[in-house]
């Protein structure tokens, strides 16, 4: 994110050229936000290295309606893979907009053969927008079990259907761990590992259970350090995944105002680079 | 048949979303899933929901969501 904390917790990475690429939410100008003039020259030098990925946050690939709102943010994205280069192009599964709401958070769909139906002709479009390789990212929300014992393989058939691949976020497979108590390799092993070519790492909270099924619900929030959890969730996946080609680090704006936690996104960033060096060497 | 469907998964997302917005408390909506005509070709897939995630949703519809215009409904 683009916000004076971020750029306070990275400056010295990038000065130390120890961040190899980056990935652009580029839908997040498009409401007229400011990009600084920082922001806006790492893009430009990431894009030429051949170094930037895309990642759309509100294009809603699983709304069972194709609106007018989604056919602009098509044609933006069009625009915008034109005048800049990008590796390749990545969504949330889910939906998002229906009904009153045009945008918010993705959701769980019904995993029958109308929703892939729709997912497929949604990928088809974001693959012709964008002119590069698309991809999903799984999602760490769930309605229930069913939903996540579900995913991994009904995100194998989107994808399939334009030659993607999987952004697995190992945070929110953390999330789903952690509430609905499913096997690591049980539920790792239901994603298609071999079509992984970027994984995404961040922190999350823990909030209160209504039902009093368990402690707490862990949410995908972007908002804290990464766990330790994820770190050795992050070490199996780049184990079980034979085609990474790139490692993220996800976080909210505003949400490293403090020195401290700056310093934290710093060390676990560094923590990252050993894994990879433990992984690779 | 495939318009029948493409139409009752539009329906079933517009009354979901409508729901887990409405501003209701979490456990009233949880319970108006199972019982809600508007739901009834979904019954075994909200079967399922489980009423912490439910809860989830409605705080980040809360959280994120942005209104269409009234036109634009």
């Amino acid at each position: 994110m683009p916000t004076e904390d971020f750029e306070q917790a990275t400056v010295s990475l990038f000065k130390n050229k120890q961040v190899q690429a980056i990935e652009w939410s580029f839908d997040f100008s498009w409401n007229g936000a400011v990009v600084s003039e920082w922001c806006d020259g790492i893009l430009h030098e990431f894009s030429n290295r051949g170094a930037l990925t895309g990642h759309g946050v509100n294009l809603s690939p699983l709304s069972a309606r194709f609106s007018k709102r989604q056919e602009e943010w098509l044609a933006n994205a069009k625009e915008e893979f034109k005048n800049r280069k990008y590796v390749h192009a990545t969504e949330h599964f889910g939906f998002s907009e229906a009904g009153p709401i045009a945008q918010g958070a993705p959701l769980g769909v019904p995993m029958n053969a109308e929703s892939l139906r729709k997912g497929k002709d949604m990928m088809k479009r974001y693959a012709d927008a964008t002119q590069c390789p698309v991809g999903l990212e799984n999602l760490a929300f769930a309605f229930g079990l069913e939903d996540v014992k579900r995913q991994g393989d009904f995100i194998d058939q989107l994808i399939s259907s334009v030659d993607g691949f999987l952004l697995l976020d190992v945070h929110n497979i953390y999330c789903q761990l952690a509430n609905f108590g499913v096997s690591e390799l049980e539920l790792l092993n239901s994603y298609p590992l071999s079509k992984v070519r970027e994984i995404h790492l961040s922190g999350g909270t823990w909030s209160g259970s209504i039902s009093g099924k368990r402690a707490a619900v862990r949410r995908d929030t972007h908002d804290d350090a990464v766990p330790q959890e994820v770190f050795n969730l992050a070490t199996l996946a780049l184990k079980l995944c034979p085609n990474i080609e790139f490692v993220i680090m996800e976080r909210l704006g505003y949400t490293m105002m403090e020195l401290a936690e700056q310093q934290e996104f710093r060390e676990d960033f560094e923590t990252m680079e050993e894994i990879l060096e433990f992984c690779y060497a | 048949m495939p318009e029948e469907e493409e139409e009752t998964l539009q329906d079933f997302q517009d009354a979901l979303i409508e729901l887990l917005s409405s501003g209701q408390p979490e456990l009233v909506i949880f319970e108006t899933l199972k019982t809600d005509p508007r739901f009834e070709n979904y019954r075994d897939y909200i079967a399922e929901f489980d009423p912490d995630m439910v809860a989830v949703a409605c705080e980040l519809m809360g959280k994120w969501a942005k209104w269409k215009e009234p036109e634009e409904i």
